[in-house]
């Protein structure tokens, strides 16, 4: 078993997810709060990785953000490296590719509480900022904590963009999907199985533990007067 | 003093008032769906024109423009200066009363935010609620203490929305009575919009009537209401 | 009841179509050949009327696929390696080769450093895999692929093994190690002669030969598939492979012919 490899994965899925909330708390404010057309173009931008093809989403880091364009120099020059075969390309692309599954269930949450409550809060003075901190976030803690299992998973997951950017590197990103892809191409049938078992066995954890705390705040489900 | 030229229109429906406001206490009268929820949710600036509302108008509140869709002017409800309490109390469910009450003091001192929360707490008689959970809350209770969150922020303008519908009779008069005496001491202008003409007409107040989103009239309550004093006099007649 | 009759009608004829459509003879190609087959198979229909389909993947990766069933009818790898595990294990046959147990080798390949133009680093030579300023070298997998095999091997005869080794970024083939090569997110990468002779390649960046004596020859080898249905056609395909002026097309491609 290669616990280099499930150290990997384990830390690229956090430093994503905790990326992603970052990011996807603002958003989802923004989507729930905001006012305007363009709204729709952000929403539709946040949730395309969906359905982009990861082989997509790795051609464009590789060569769109390679070092023969501008941007790619500047970034090479910012992170000393170029993305391509660095553990920080890893987190560039898995966070663009996990954005939606941690931005749907925050604008989910965020859009079910009551429109009184956000009146008020609003009269009250709140900003934006302050609507979202004090009034959204800890109204929709079960969205955020789908939000942040969902985004570590699909991460633990992830292999298109791995596969067209990452180079194999261990302890950098042969991450454990790539060690079990390996182990196939490699007719490697026994060892394949191990860790595809693992993989399973770290996704259903996780998931159990997200569906038991469901279970337990269903019954105090947060009534509002 | 409020100067307002309101016209807006939301699925057939044409709310078209202009007047001022100069009277300490004002009661918006009129039946269910004449207009006066969302006249009071214009002046405190909780509605802008979404949802397919077109709305085309002024509101200036002491002299300060708060909405001018000219000019493309609109403060935001925060800046207003402005408290709204309606039959939904609104409380935080996720905050305890005292945590309620200092949401919008947050850029108090502990110690003055804390000494606010007490005093406007005994405003309303709600003093021995302070560390409750506002689910553990009573109808009446919760609408008093959504009333000391309102006032805690100093408001210059508040707007009342049927705010005693929870309570029984004479705890409402009670509230009303200490909501009436801060208001005076703290010279804050009062608009209430009701459907109960016994309540409007015990305050004394100035009357805009309001009809199927018209202004009917505006004036003294004992004269505009003079029709409905008489149908009240006649039924507690009956009763004797 | 009449209508459903007719739509499990209709689903039983599209189950049925492919199995009909298929009058193209499948070739399963290595990565390497990506640039080389397409004008050559062209010719090839052009002369026998045969329509070829192909799939070009790593070597190992179309093993596998074979394995498991895929209906192609001539395997053409990088290596005599997967071929002959195919025929060990009863799933293709070497036609009209000396040794049926051998697959029947068609070209060999040649192992190439190729570099960008224009960057700060020496021209493709050993001067420049000994340079401390190589910082990201691509090679095809060294597990799997042929070429990347070939790759280790030559580094390790020329000393350069150990000092490299860490700077090694994997591809999955022969084709993906060019990519990161010319994207220039590697310096530099160790690909086949037939990548650096396309158009692409050669018109953004360099090549250098690398010692022929510093790896085992790449001997690349082809066989029919045992389930195939086409097997006369796959025939001629293979014949027609091995023929002069196609091993001469394929000299000038960048892989050595046999004869």
């Amino acid at each position: 078993m290669d616990w280099q490899a499930f150290a990997l994965s384990l830390r690229l899925a956090a430093v994503t997810t905790a990326i992603l909330i970052a990011i996807a708390v603002p958003l989802a404010g923004l989507l729930v709060l905001g006012r305007g057309r363009w709204l729709a173009v952000v929403e539709a931008l946040s949730t395309l990785p969906l359905v982009l093809p990861p082989t997509v989403l790795g051609f464009f880091l590789l060569v769109l953000l390679g070092p023969r364009t501008f941007v790619g120099r500047e970034i090479a020059a910012l992170f000393g490296h170029p993305l391509a075969f660095s553990f920080e390309g890893l987190v560039v692309g898995s966070v663009i590719y996990s954005l939606p599954f941690a931005v749907q269930p925050l604008v989910a949450g965020f859009a079910s509480v009551r429109p009184p409550l956000v009146d008020a809060a609003r009269l009250l003075g709140a900003g934006p900022v302050r609507l979202v901190l004090r009034l959204l976030l800890p109204l929709s803690r079960r969205s955020l904590l789908t939000a942040a299992v969902l985004s570590f998973l699909h991460t633990v997951g992830e292999f298109g963009v791995v596969l067209m950017l990452g180079g194999d590197i261990p302890g950098a990103t042969r991450t454990l999907s790539i060690v079990l892809y390996n182990q196939v191409e490699n007719f490697n049938y026994q060892a394949a199985m191990r860790t595809a078992g693992l993989l399973i066995a770290m996704s259903v954890t996780a998931l159990a533990f997200l569906y038991a705390e469901a279970q337990r705040h269903g019954a105090r489900g947060g009534r509002q007067r | 003093m409020i100067d307002l030229a309101i016209d807006a229109r939301r699925n057939g429906f044409h709310l078209r008032v202009e007047c001022r406001l100069a009277s300490a206490w004002t009661v918006f009268f009129g039946p269910s769906g004449a207009g006066k929820t969302t006249l009071l949710r214009l002046l405190a600036g909780l509605d802008r024109g979404e949802q397919g509302t077109a709305l085309a108008g002024r509101v200036i509140l002491e002299g300060r423009v708060m909405t001018d869709t000219a000019h493309k002017i609109w403060i935001r409800p925060g800046r207003r200066q402005t408290a709204f309490v309606t039959q939904h109390t609104g409380l935080f469910p996720h905050l305890n009363v005292e945590a309620n009450v200092a949401f919008g003091l947050h850029k108090l001192e502990k110690a003055q935010r804390r000494r606010r929360v007490d005093e406007m707490l005994d405003l309303v008689d709600a003093s021995e609620l302070r560390s409750r959970r506002t689910q553990e809350l009573s109808g009446g209770q919760a609408q008093r203490v959504a009333m000391a969150r309102a006032l805690a922020t100093g408001p210059r303008l508040l707007l009342l929305d049927e705010p005693f519908s929870a309570l029984d009779g004479s705890a409402s008069d009670a509230l009303l009575e200490r909501l009436q005496h801060w208001a005076r001491q703290n010279d804050v202008q009062t608009v209430m919009a009701t459907h109960d003409a016994a309540d409007a007409l015990a305050i004394g107040a100035e009357v805009l009537l309001l009809r199927e989103g018209r202004m009917a009239a505006l004036g003294p309550a004992s004269q505009v209401l003079a029709m409905e004093r008489e149908r009240l006099r006649e039924r507690l007649q009956i009763a004797d | 009841m009449n209508r459903t009759r007719i739509i499990a009608a209709l689903l039983g004829c599209m189950c049925f179509a492919p199995l009909m459509a298929q009058n193209s003879l499948r070739v399963a190609a290595a990565a390497d050949l990506g640039p080389v087959l397409p004008p050559i198979l062209a010719k090839f229909e052009q002369a026998t009327g045969i329509h070829t389909e192909v799939t070009f993947q790593a070597s190992a990766a179309l093993t596998t696929l074979i394995e498991n069933g895929a209906p192609f009818d001539l395997f053409l790898a990088a290596d005599l390696g997967y071929p002959q595990r195919l025929l060990a294990a009863g799933l293709a046959e070497a036609p009209g080769a000396a040794d049926a147990k051998q697959p029947i080798t068609y070209a060999e390949g040649t192992l190439v450093l190729w570099a960008l133009k224009g960057s700060h680093l020496p021209a493709p030579s050993l001067d420049l895999l000994r340079s401390p300023d190589l910082k990201r070298l691509a090679i095809a997998n060294p597990d799997r692929a042929p070429y990347g095999k070939a790759a280790v091997s030559a580094l390790r005869s020329l000393g350069l093994y150990e000092a490299l080794q860490p700077k090694f970024v994997t591809a999955e083939n022969i084709a993906q190690a060019a990519q990161f090569a010319g994207s220039g997110n590697a310096d530099a990468g160790l690909i086949s002669l037939t990548s650096a002779l396309t158009a692409q390649m050669s018109s953004t960046g360099s090549y250098f030969v690398m010692p022929r004596e510093s790896y085992p020859p790449i001997e690349q080898g082809m066989v029919v598939i045992k389930s195939s249905t086409h097997k006369d056609a796959a025939r001629k395909l293979l014949d027609y492979l091995l023929s002069a002026p196609v091993q001469a097309q394929l000299g000038k491609s960048g892989l050595t012919p046999v004869h």
